[in-house]
């Protein structure tokens, strides 16, 4: 119950209780609502700018207005000023070669200056210079209401009728012309529009916040949306959002109505440039980091996989930590989250193992790689070296079924260009027949079946000798961890730490486990 | 657009004239193309190329000369016309998804205030569907490729039914996949009887790609199949110098 009292005392008994907030508060829905919807069309034709610089010419408008004839003249001089400094910034823009932007600096603060020395001169007393600059929504009388109200819906009105000239206007301003549409009708009524909303929205926010109202609902909207008819949804609840909340923070706070309208539209935007879906900063930092755990997790699974299955050697999160580029403490991090996860387990000697869940996680990555290898290597011609940095890449990223393609494309290869068995989907890994290159005896001849690819340095320095998958050699000879071999009619040396990870099966016979 | 008419439009320049102040950007360009015919407009910076297209689509005024599509004025022809911009005058920021900038072909049909029909939703969906695009109809336009982008273009101007497609640089900053794929695609809308104008710039593709070339350095060097236009005398008048020599005239 005193809840509901406080925000029947906050909300509801000001309107209640006060005609001026009456007033007020349909003041401020209307403008927040019109400047919203046009905001826009400035935003995405970017010209945020004529909205300030029109703002800036109106104060000429007021003063003129008010020395011709009072109140009403108020309303028709501001509307002329701003139509009229719109004019004046297109002809000088055309006629010299003064560019656009510099064109509404002259034009608006000329207006603007003039407004002010004229004010200064005459004094006008039904202006207060300070009302009109920053506004006073709550000093809006019946008159004031009707002309905002009539503006307003003549401009949603005229939005409404021309949408479809505005839409392709803003996108393809040379195919809107070319199709013979009216495009400089177009330009007139959206400079006129813009006049209007502004001198309607004097009252509220006053003239140097009025561009405020008028770009940063169409900005909020335009991170939240990809369309333009709900993004002129979308911002037209923001700005009555901004100027009813605005409205209430005036009422309460005793702050002028336009800054306080002002406030609120900018903390609004302030939430979508963080937080919109897919385009918010915080939301792009946290999936980032979300993915680059993900792919660290990825790469331990099947570092702990290998060394158990095809090394035989299970590791420990440090010879893990030793053998991927990520730090040490990252590796140990992802370890503990694979643990936590049920993925890995943990042995005698801090062996790591992988749970059914976590071998068939591993697998499936091991795919992902092979197959991107597979692809790289055979559609696109990379070559043997430079494929798995590329497939580092990617395997994290490539969806199952894309895989699947990938897989009945290429004919569902058994191994990847290195020899390197690849798993099947869902299944087991196959096991690669041979025994390493190093182990052979002298004199020995076989074919290499596998090249492991863990050490780029190791692979080039393979390949570079000329051994790769289907290659025949013989042992010729061991010369200080150096092995000769014969290919063909050439001989090649390696490394002995290259001739380890070489896997040969031997010509001669039944196959020994490598 | 009467429904009898031929998939493709005529188009007619003669002793067009076009000068911006006191620079000529044309100079008595006298051309012609028709129905089926792909026509490759190549040329240095500057040759007047995007002015070209412009006078065809009625939007500079010329000093002289006159241009006809199928006999008609522009004015009346525009319905015909198809106009697709080069990529880099296009906002990839704006807020709309690829069925809506397809859909804007309709929009030279049904006019700024015609409602779109159910027929014209249709015309869309097949557009969308013979450019092989229709899963990526909700797309933002700005998360398409390149390649996409101008592909989608296609796709308006075939919603528009357009017979007569000005194609302003569609190959710039393509890459050459998917510029052969492009090739292919104006060679299937060439085939079914319709008029493509396109301003190209790699004289090598031009060579291939088209049935005519138009040589153009303000004036017209040359016109005509591309083996004859293509010649080194023609191109030094044109270009100062041949292309490659790395001393292209501004």
């Amino acid at each position: 119950m005193a809840v509901w009292d406080a925000v029947w005392r906050a909300v509801v008994a000001p309107v209640a209780d006060y005609a001026f907030m009456r007033y007020g508060l349909v003041v401020a829905a209307v403008v927040g609502l019109t400047s919203a919807v046009l905001s826009c069309l400035l935003v995405v034709r970017r010209q945020a700018l004529l909205g300030d610089a029109i703002a800036h010419a109106v104060l000429l408008g007021v003063a003129v207005g008010w020395l011709a004839a009072r109140h009403v003249g108020i309303f028709w001089g501001a509307l002329a000023a701003g139509v009229l400094a719109g004019l004046a910034i297109t002809w000088i823009e055309r006629n010299s070669r003064v560019k656009l932007d510099a064109a509404m600096g002259i034009v608006f603060t000329f207006a603007f200056a003039l407004g002010l020395a004229i004010i200064s001169v005459a004094r006008p007393r039904g202006i207060d210079l300070f009302h009109v600059l920053l506004g006073n929504v709550l000093g809006v009388d019946a008159a004031d209401l009707w002309l905002t109200v009539v503006s307003g819906g003549l401009v949603l009105g005229s939005i409404g009728l021309l949408w479809r000239g505005f839409h392709l206007w803003s996108f393809d301003p040379t195919m809107a012309r070319a199709a013979g549409w009216p495009v400089g009708v177009l330009h007139y009524a959206f400079t006129a529009m813009l006049s209007a909303t502004i001198v309607a929205s004097l009252q509220a926010v006053g003239l140097i916040l009025v561009i405020a109202m008028l770009v940063t609902p169409g900005a909020t909207a335009y991170l939240l949306t990809d369309r333009l008819a709900t993004m002129m949804r979308v911002a037209a609840l923001v700005g009555l959002l901004a100027a009813v909340g605005g409205l209430y923070g005036s009422f309460h706070l005793d702050v002028a109505s336009g800054p306080a309208m002002v406030i609120v539209a900018s903390l609004l935007f302030f939430a979508a440039f963080l937080f919109a879906p897919r385009r918010g900063v915080a939301v792009r930092v946290v999936q980032r980091r979300r993915r680059m755990r993900r792919t660290l997790d990825e790469d331990v699974l099947k570092a702990v996989y290998r060394a158990e299955h095809e090394d035989g050697r299970p590791a420990t999160a440090a010879q893990v930590g030793a053998g991927t580029d990520a730090g040490g403490d990252a590796v140990e991090e992802g370890v503990q989250r694979l643990l936590r996860s049920g993925l890995l387990r943990e042995g005698d000697g801090g062996v790591l193992h992988t749970t059914d869940a976590g071998a068939e996680e591993a697998l499936r990555v091991m795919r992902a790689h092979r197959l991107l290898e597979s692809y790289l290597h055979d559609a696109e011609g990379v070559p043997l070296d430079q494929l798995h940095e590329e497939a580092e890449r990617m395997e994290h990223r490539v969806g199952g079924e894309m895989l699947d393609d990938i897989d009945r494309t290429l004919g569902r290869p058994a191994v990847d260009p290195h020899g390197h068995p690849i798993p099947r989907s869902g299944g087991d890994l196959a096991r690669i027949a041979g025994r390493a290159l190093a182990d052979l005896p002298l004199g020995a001849s076989g074919r290499v079946t596998m090249v492991r690819d863990d050490r780029e340095d190791l692979l080039r320095e393979m390949l570079a000798a000329g051994i790769h998958p289907d290659v025949d050699v013989t042992v010729v000879g061991f010369e200080g961890g150096v092995v000769r071999v014969a290919i063909d009619d050439r001989e090649a040396e390696l490394g002995v730490d290259a001739a380890e990870r070489v896997l040969v099966v031997p010509a001669d016979a039944e196959v020994p486990e490598g | 657009m009467s429904p009898a008419a031929a998939p493709g439009a005529r188009l007619e320049v003669r002793d067009v004239t076009v000068s911006y102040g006191d620079t000529v950007a044309l100079r008595r360009v006298s051309f012609a193309c028709g129905p089926g015919e792909l026509l490759g407009v190549v040329g240095p910076n500057g040759a007047g190329k995007s002015t070209l297209i412009k006078a065809v689509l009625g939007l500079v005024t010329l000093d002289h000369g006159t241009v006809r599509i199928d006999g008609r004025d522009v004015d009346t022809a525009r319905r015909d016309v198809a106009y697709l911009p080069q990529r880099s005058e296009i906002d990839w920021d704006y807020p709309a998804v690829v069925r809506e900038v397809v859909a804007m072909g309709r929009y030279v049909q049904r006019g700024m205030w015609g409602r779109l029909r159910a027929d014209d939703h249709r015309r869309v969906d097949a557009a969308l569907a013979r450019m092989g695009m229709t899963e990526l109809a909700g797309r933002q336009v700005g998360e398409l490729s390149g390649g996409q982008q101008q592909r989608m273009f296609v796709a308006r101007a075939l919603a528009q039914d357009a017979r007569l497609l000005l194609l302003d640089e569609p190959f710039a900053a393509i890459d050459a996949v998917t510029e052969q794929l492009l090739h292919r695609e104006f060679r299937a809308l060439a085939d079914e009887g319709r008029t493509l104008v396109v301003i190209a710039h790699d004289l090598v593709d031009a060579e291939r790609a088209f049935d005519r070339v138009l040589l153009l350095d303000r004036r017209v060097v040359a016109h005509g199949p591309p083996a004859t236009v293509l010649r080194g005398e023609h191109l030094r008048r044109a270009y100062g110098a041949l292309p490659g020599g790395g001393m292209e005239r501004r």
